[in-house]
Parts: C-alpha cells; sequence; structure tokens
C-alpha cells in the first residue's frame, strides 16, 4: 500500500513540474534606440531636430523597473528584481529576457522610466543599481533615472554642450515615469525609444542642462515618456 | 516509543535548539556596538551590515589609505584625524587633491549610529552611502568608484582582506561602503567628563563653573543641543550672516524649499574642544566667537529657528561658565583610542 502512495506522488510530482515546463517561457525584450527612425549612433553622426538644433549625442543611458505584464485571461506576470540599466554604449544592456512568463498572449506591458522611492532608498548597490555605474547622485543620495548628453551649436555654454540627468523621488520631486504599452504578442516584446520625441520638443538655446531633481526635472522626464513605443 | 516517534522527538528537539541559537545570535547583533545607558536607540541597520573584527579591521585600513584618492595622495583622515574628534582642525574650509578647497568644513565623525542623514545639508540618506561623495567629488578626492575597484582588486592585500571580512574577495562598491561604514559607526565617544558625572561615577563632579555652565546649556542651547547626544539631529537656521563669496544657502538645495533656506545641520558638540573652526563654513576659531555670535550677531529672519527667537543674554562670566561646561565634552579615551588610529601593519 505504502509503495503505491509513493509511487503516486512521485508521479503527481513530476506531472506538475512537466506542466510548469509546458507552460511557461522565457520572453525577450529588445530595446531598439532610434534617431529618425534610423538607429541611433553616438558620437559620429549629425541629427537636425525639429526645433532646428543640430545635435550630436554622447551618452545615452537609463534604467526600467517594476516591469509587469498583462495577459489575455486577466491576471498578472511581475518581473522579480526588475532593474534594468540601458546604455546606448552597451549592446548587451539591449536585450533581457523575462524569465517564467506563462504561455499565453501578452495584452499590455507596464514598466517605469526610473527607480522607485523604495528602492532608492535600499541601499542595494549591486547588480544594475551600483553606484558605479555613474547613475547614482552621492551628494543628494538617489538614482539618476535617465542620462541624456551630448554638443549642440545652439548651446550657449561653454564647451556646446548639453546635458540632461534626470531623477528624484521624494514627494515634489518625484520624476519617475510610469509607462504603459499595448501589446498582442507572445514571443517576444520590442519597444521603440524613438529620442527625436524628447530633443523635437526642446529648444536647447533655452535648456541645455539639468543636474538636479526638481520641477524642471520632472517636466522633462514627462517629455520623454513619449519616446517609450512598440515596435510591431 | 517505537522507532519513529522517536526520530520525530528528535527532529523537534533540534529544530528547537537551531530556532533558539538563531534567536540568540540575533539578540548579539550589537556585539561590538555598545549603547549607553539612557542613549535613545541607534538608526543604522545593523542587520543589513553585521559588524565583524574582520570588516571593522577592513574599514580602518580604508580609511586611512590614500589609495582612494585619484592620485593616492590623501585619505579620509586627512579630513577627519582622530585627535580632533575626525574632524579638520586648523582649516576653514576643508582640502582635496592638488590643494584644491572645498566650500564647507569637514564635521566630526563621532557616534554616526545616531545619524539619520549626513552632510551639512543632509542631502546623503545614510552612512553607508557617504563615501561616495568624498571619494568622487573633483574638491576632494577625484576618483571614480571604477577605479578605486579596480585599484583594490589589484591589490592581494585587500582581495584577501575583503575575503576575510566577506567571505568572498572580489571587491565591490556594496563591500567597499559596507567596510568603511562598519568603522566609522563604531566611533563612538561616550567617555568625557560630562557622561562620568551624568552616570554617578565614583569621585568625579563638575566644578561649580561647569555646573553653572550646565544650567546655562540647558536654557539656551539643550533645545537643539540636545543631550546625550548634544545634537537633536536636525536642521536649523541659526542666524548666521551668508558668505558672499561662496553663497551657501544649505538645505534648500536639498528640498528646494524655501523654508530651508540657511538650515544647516545641528552638529554634536562632543569633543568641540578640538572640532574648530566652527560652522558650517569654519568661520570661527575659538569658542568664545561662537557664543558672542548666538547672544550678539544672530540675523533675525523668516527662516531663523523658533529655539532662537528669543534672544540670549549671558555676562562675560556665564560666558565663561559656559565653555568651561562645554571643555567637559571632551572624551580623551576616545581622542587616543589605539583601536581607532592609523592601522600599523
Amino acid at each position: 500500500m505504502k509503495k503505491v502512495v509513493v509511487v503516486i506522488v512521485i508521479f503527481a510530482l513530476a506531472c506538475l513540474s512537466f506542466q510548469i515546463k509546458m507552460n511557461k517561457k522565457d520572453i525577450p525584450v529588445l530595446l531598439y534606440l532610434n534617431f529618425q527612425n534610423e538607429p541611433l549612433v553616438l558620437n559620429d553622426k549629425k541629427y537636425v531636430t525639429k526645433t532646428n538644433d543640430t545635435v550630436t549625442i554622447t551618452k545615452m543611458k537609463f534604467y526600467i523597473s517594476n516591469i509587469v505584464l498583462e495577459l489575455e485571461d486577466g491576471t498578472q506576470y511581475k518581473e522579480s528584481n526588475s532593474v534594468h540599466l540601458v546604455d546606448a554604449e552597451n549592446m548587451g544592456s539591449l536585450e533581457f529576457n523575462l524569465k517564467n512568463v506563462p504561455d499565453l498572449k501578452i495584452k499590455k506591458i507596464r514598466f517605469n522610466i526610473g527607480i522607485d522611492s523604495l528602492t532608492n532608498v535600499s541601499e542595494k548597490f549591486d547588480g544594475d543599481l551600483d553606484p558605479a555605474l555613474g547613475m547614482y547622485w552621492a551628494w543628494n543620495t538617489g538614482y539618476i533615472y535617465m542620462k541624456l548628453e551630448g554638443k549642440s551649436s545652439s548651446c550657449t555654454s561653454v564647451k556646446k554642450e548639453f546635458q540632461f540627468h534626470i531623477g528624484g523621488y521624494l514627494p515634489k520631486q518625484n520624476a519617475m515615469q510610469e509607462i504603459e504599452l499595448k501589446i498582442d504578442e507572445n514571443q517576444i516584446i520590442n519597444i521603440e525609444v524613438e529620442l527625436s520625441k524628447w530633443l523635437d520638443s526642446l529648444s536647447l538655446k533655452e535648456t541645455n542642462s539639468i543636474m538636479i531633481p526638481g520641477e524642471k526635472a520632472i517636466a522633462m522626464a514627462r517629455i520623454y515618456k513619449n519616446m517609450f513605443l512598440i515596435d510591431e | 516509543m517505537n522507532r519513529n516517534s522517536l526520530l520525530v522527538v528528535v527532529l523537534l528537539l533540534l529544530s528547537f535548539f537551531i530556532y533558539s541559537w538563531k534567536n540568540l545570535e540575533e539578540s548579539t547583533e550589537y556585539k561590538d556596538f555598545f549603547v549607553p545607558k539612557g542613549w535613545p536607540k541607534p538608526v543604522y541597520d545593523f542587520k543589513e551590515n553585521k559588524l565583524t573584527k574582520e570588516g571593522f579591521e577592513l574599514g580602518r585600513k580604508l580609511f586611512y589609505d590614500p589609495i582612494l584618492s585619484r592620485d593616492s595622495t590623501i585619505s579620509c583622515s586627512s579630513c577627519h584625524s582622530q585627535y580632533t574628534g575626525f574632524a579638520h582642525t586648523d582649516h576653514a574650509l576643508s582640502h582635496g587633491i592638488e590643494g584644491r578647497i572645498g566650500t564647507r568644513n569637514a564635521p566630526s565623525l563621532v557616534n554616526l549610529a545616531w545619524n539619520k542623514r549626513f552632510h551639512w545639508d543632509g542631502g546623503v540618506l545614510s552612512l553607508n552611502a557617504q563615501p561616495i561623495n568624498p571619494i568622487t567629488n573633483s574638491q576632494e578626492m577625484d576618483n571614480t568608484l571604477v577605479n578605486v575597484l579596480e585599484k583594490l582588486n589589484q591589490s592581494k592585500k585587500y582581495k584577501s582582506l575583503f575575503n576575510n571580512a566577506f567571505g568572498d574577495s572580489l571587491v565591490t562598491t556594496k563591500k567597499l561602503l559596507q567596510a568603511i561604514a562598519q568603522f566609522t559607526v563604531s566611533l563612538q565617544t561616550y567617555n568625557s567628563k560630562y557622561d562620568k558625572v551624568k552616570r554617578h561615577e565614583k569621585d568625579i563632579f563638575f566644578t561649580h563653573q561647569e555646573e553653572n555652565g550646565h544650567q546655562l546649556f540647558q536654557r539656551n542651547c539643550e533645545s537643539c543641543h540636545k543631550e546625550p547626544l548634544l545634537t537633536n539631529d536636525n536642521f536649523a537656521d541659526n542666524g548666521l550672516p551668508i558668505d558672499k563669496d561662496y553663497k551657501d544657502f544649505g538645505r534648500v538645495k536639498i528640498t528646494q524649499n524655501t523654508k530651508d533656506s540657511f538650515n544647516f545641520k545641528v552638529p554634536t558638540l562632543r569633543n568641540i574642544e578640538f572640532t574648530y573652526p566652527y560652522m558650517h563654513d569654519g568661520r570661527f576659531m575659538k569658542l568664545k566667537e561662537v557664543i558672542n555670535f548666538y547672544t550678539d550677531g544672530k540675523i533675525k529672519r523668516k527662516t531663523l529657528a523658533k529655539e532662537l527667537q528669543k534672544p540670549i543674554v549671558l555676562n562675560e562670566n556665564e560666558k565663561k561658565d559656559l565653555i568651561a561646561f562645554l571643555l567637559t565634552l571632551t572624551d580623551k579615551e576616545f581622542l587616543f583610542n589605539p583601536k581607532y588610529s592609523y592601522p600599523k601593519e
């Protein structure tokens, strides 16, 4: 009798693990950093924005965090420890996998551009949250959510440079942006980041440096939020 | 009792032992950290960074090692020297590499486990994160974390010390910061004459002058420089005129709330005899100047601390008494404790 029970339990466990394997898979997320629908080229290419600024981009880095997928059956998938530093200089950072996603159609993806307040003060300091990665303010403790740097003849600054370091998590300084995009997909998620949408809304002659949290940073974050699109 | 139930009993006992042993371990988490009687509970999170002898010694070595600065010329101790309460004596503004000069006076590093915010403007939220500032600030060590980690990871000696402290020889930002914090959080001062009098230690009493000074202190200063830490760990506008060259408005830079203009951290007064010069920009060299400022020099403005709204009136003798009391805050056992000094090989 005992032996029969043991056999049944083992069989049940085997079925269960088999089922888990059958119904979950990894979903790759690919980011395409573009400027006017062409892949963004750092340093060597000049772009002209709608506001007639001629620009070259030298650096673009940002955080994507707290990814949530809405699935066709109404359930949600939440990525655990969901923090990804995306860096235009590092091709490897433009692709990552969401692990063990139920094999269902994905209807929506939600994520934050930035780091939530809890993680800002958590002092994890490792992986993509390592302050050595250059996305951390030491003097006003917290993460930089978006870093965009470049040059433009329109800039009134000494070296014709523009620098946007956007962050802040305190109540009146919160620059984190929540993004929700519709998808109809169950294999791969392609996200397009169209940088021209940001720079087309600015005049670099007037605004070419934001390096602290506050109202200006929040306003800027609300503009760059529009860069994120689903690439079908 | 058959064999199976015996097994169950043994297992239960075992798990009970493991459980109580674990609890015992938790209850001694402040093993190397002493909270003096009557002091508040520390705010530092010792659970996230357990103090160990190896971690403390590693942090101490890093604190005294110029390897942290870009050109390997200055260490943390260059601006925080033990004999002056880990402050920067003689220099109004603290020095970085190549003689570069910052805009503020390096504060004294003592009893940091009770601090919620760091720096004169409170921009830094944790002791662990603080060292990133002096390491990367261009007026101070002008280095990068990447460079520091690379240098430390090239050092056999450091790799073995990190291995001893954290069970892993790879030097990472997190471990570097935790090690330094294990040293700085341990810089505890609680053995001044003031403390001993408070503890009613045998044959130790305030002189008549010190006692009078203590009463004056409690009436005029203690609302902000709260005992026993001698600070309320808060920010306030003490009425200091703005320096026209530095134009440092303090905490408003962090909060962007104009109510915080002219607000700076209320510093502890422990070891004040040696932590001169005083104020965030080190403008006063002598205690007498500080007291004269509080009686006669404060600027009345909207942000002035409510505690300072009423004038402070002290005659010459009272000023002397107050200083006599302030000198009882000196803790020589701390200032000369070999545990905190330059580590000899």
